[in-house]
């Protein structure tokens, strides 16, 4: 009925991940999330390489949940604006917010 | 043209002018709203990161094993939910409402963790939303975020009453999907929380 | 300063509006010309508390209670009574009548005046704001006088409001749908407009679509066609969404649950179940209706 039409659409929305990359990005989001925690106990890290590589993995992971799970890889533009233009707004106002309150001067790690 | 294409979909009342299914868009303009909102309380939380002035601190309560075990419980529970939507896409009713079932649970394993983690700061560290800026900041994060899941695992659980009741099926697959969206999304600000919050220092 | 900058434009965009315009003295109209001369007023009285070494006598006085009454009485009040009188008309299908609508406004615009002017008087002479009464030997005591009569002048021009509503809801003329041969679409469709407003989507190809079918461009071009009348069956194909209770209610219960943050952990908690309880029966209402729906 109504809906059929609609998943007609997904279809025809670029493209449709299989099951197979479901489970392999699942994989690898496993393996990203133990690399994270591992990272924390190199012993002698710097902080900032610290920060730097837990930011990027879990950047990684965010965007893999968001383009593979959430399909907005295959789907219509307006959908990825409507996430992403809040999305940038919501990083800027952690930035200003930090910013604001010298949050930066205290980052490094104490004792 | 759009006239044309306007009255092949009159009977779904559900697809606007764009084309897109409305409850679509709706469901992803509200998880930009929601990034703006966790983002806010991620900000505060690092804005006042390492400015109390007494009490305990992170480094006091936290307990990494568990908050990565939560996390993996989460990750888990995104691949569930996207088997139980192929399944539905195939109209495979049954399967669907045990993987739907599945993440729920998945769910509210997280939640206990969460309820777990917060007696604990609570009653063995002394640590509650009024103690201090970390308290705070921490426990409205985190709070809203369980929260969140726990409207999510409800939601989940009605899908999989309907589906036992036989009111599920490839008809409903948009419905399905948004829950979907709303779930991956309470993962991902996980994904952001268990980051910034317990990980970085 | 940064909004009485654009601000300026748009009352020279409101002047332009005007200039060349047909221009027919009815109660709309009056309305709008009092909100642009009245706005004005508020706005100049604005741009003074601009200047730090003049705001420093105005601020926290009875001057800034007058300069935000212009602009919010003069301005907005004045806008929305002309909006009120001009498509009146297209929401309640009746004429509002000429006569007691001028008379609200004249004895609304002196009453505004006759409140509100004074008091940036009182304002530089050194009567504060909010207060809610004061000694009787500072010398406030007349133009606060002056500023009561205005104020229930204004009460009387809503008089004369509210007759010539009842008056013309009962046995007021039927305003049909385009009564003051105007521009725009929604003067097309009837007075009060079907409940799905327009049957079939206007094809625009113009600014004045709906004035050039009426009447040409002017320039001796022929009128533009107008559209085929709507039929029958167009009429039975709409569809429209069902009414419905639970929103209503949900909307209350989540008033309930928030509010019960200001009073007891219980209220948002009861709140907060029926919250969702409500969410479900809402969401539920459209899942599987009887067959004939087609959802």
């Amino acid at each position: 009925m109504a809906d059929q039409h609609a998943v007609a659409a997904t279809h025809e929305g670029g493209g449709h991940a299989t099951v197979r990359t479901y489970v392999n990005v699942a994989i690898l989001l496993a393996i990203i999330t133990a690399l994270e925690v591992a990272t924390l106990y190199v012993p002698g890290i710097p902080n900032v390489l610290l920060v730097s590589s837990l930011l990027v993995m879990s950047a990684i992971k965010f965007f893999l949940v968001v383009g593979f799970f959430m399909h907005l890889r295959y789907d219509h533009p307006i959908l990825r604006a409507l996430f992403v233009g809040p999305l940038i707004i919501a990083i800027a106002i952690i930035m200003a917010v930090m910013a604001l309150f010298s949050a930066f001067l205290l980052l490094p790690r104490p004792h | 043209m759009a006239d044309h294409a306007a009255a092949h979909v009159i009977h779904d009342p559900n697809i606007g002018n764009t084309g897109l299914d409305n409850r679509k868009m709706g469901m992803w303009a509200f998880l930009g709203s929601d990034c703006m909102f966790f983002g806010s309380l991620i900000g505060t939380y690092l804005a006042y990161k390492g400015k109390s002035l007494s009490g305990p601190g992170p480094h006091d309560v936290f307990d990494i094993p568990l908050t990565s075990y939560s996390a993996a419980l989460l990750l888990a529970s995104s691949l569930t939910m996207v088997l139980a939507l192929a399944n539905l896409q195939h109209n495979r009713v049954k399967s669907a409402a045990r993987w739907l079932l599945v993440t729920a649970l998945l769910g509210l394993h997280f939640v206990l963790n969460q309820v777990y983690e917060f007696t604990t700061f609570v009653l063995h560290h002394d640590l509650k939303l009024s103690t201090n800026l970390f308290g705070s900041s921490f426990f409205v994060l985190t709070g809203f975020h369980g929260a969140h899941v726990t409207g999510g695992v409800i939601w989940l659980l009605i899908l999989v009453g309907l589906a036992w009741r036989r009111q599920l099926d490839v008809r409903d697959y948009t419905k399905v999907e948004i829950a979907g969206l709303y779930w991956h999304f309470v993962d991902i600000v996980w994904i952001a929380i268990f980051t910034v919050i317990y990980l970085i220092p | 300063m940064l909004i009485a900058v654009p601000t300026g434009v748009k009352i020279l965009n409101w002047i332009g509006t005007l200039w060349g315009g047909s221009i027919r003295f009815r109660t709309p109209l009056y309305f709008a010309l009092g909100f642009i001369a009245m706005f004005t007023m508020g706005g100049l009285s604005g741009v003074m508390h601009a200047s730090p070494p003049v705001d420093l006598q105005q601020t926290d006085s009875y001057f800034v209670v007058a300069h935000f009454h212009y602009v919010l009485f003069g301005g907005s009040i004045f806008g929305l009574f002309g909006g009120i009188y001009y498509w009146w008309p297209k929401i309640n299908g009746k004429l509002l009548d000429e006569r007691l609508g001028l008379w609200h406004f004249w004895l609304m615009m002196i009453g505004f005046n006759v409140t509100f002017f004074p008091q940036h008087y009182l304002g530089l002479i050194g009567m504060p704001r909010r207060i809610y009464t004061y000694a009787p030997d500072l010398g406030w005591n007349f133009w606060n006088l002056i500023s009561t009569i205005g104020a229930f002048l204004i009460a009387v021009s809503l008089l004369f409001f509210i007759v010539n509503v009842i008056r013309t809801m009962r046995s007021g003329k039927i305003a049909g749908n385009d009564p003051w041969d105007a521009r725009t679409l929604e003067w097309a469709i009837p007075s009060p407009p079907p409940v799905y407003n327009f049957a079939r989507v206007p094809h625009v190809h113009d600014r004045d679509d709906y004035w050039l079918q009426k009447h040409g461009d002017g320039h001796g071009g022929a009128p533009a066609p107008r559209p085929a009348p709507v039929t029958a069956a167009e009429i039975a194909a709409i569809h429209m969404p069902s009414p419905s209770f639970w929103p209503l209610l949900l909307a209350l219960a989540m008033a309930v649950m928030i509010s019960g943050l200001m009073i007891s952990m219980y209220q948002v908690i009861v709140g907060g179940l029926l919250t969702l309880y409500l969410m479900y029966k809402f969401a539920m209402e459209l899942h599987r209706p009887a067959e004939g729906h087609g959802h």
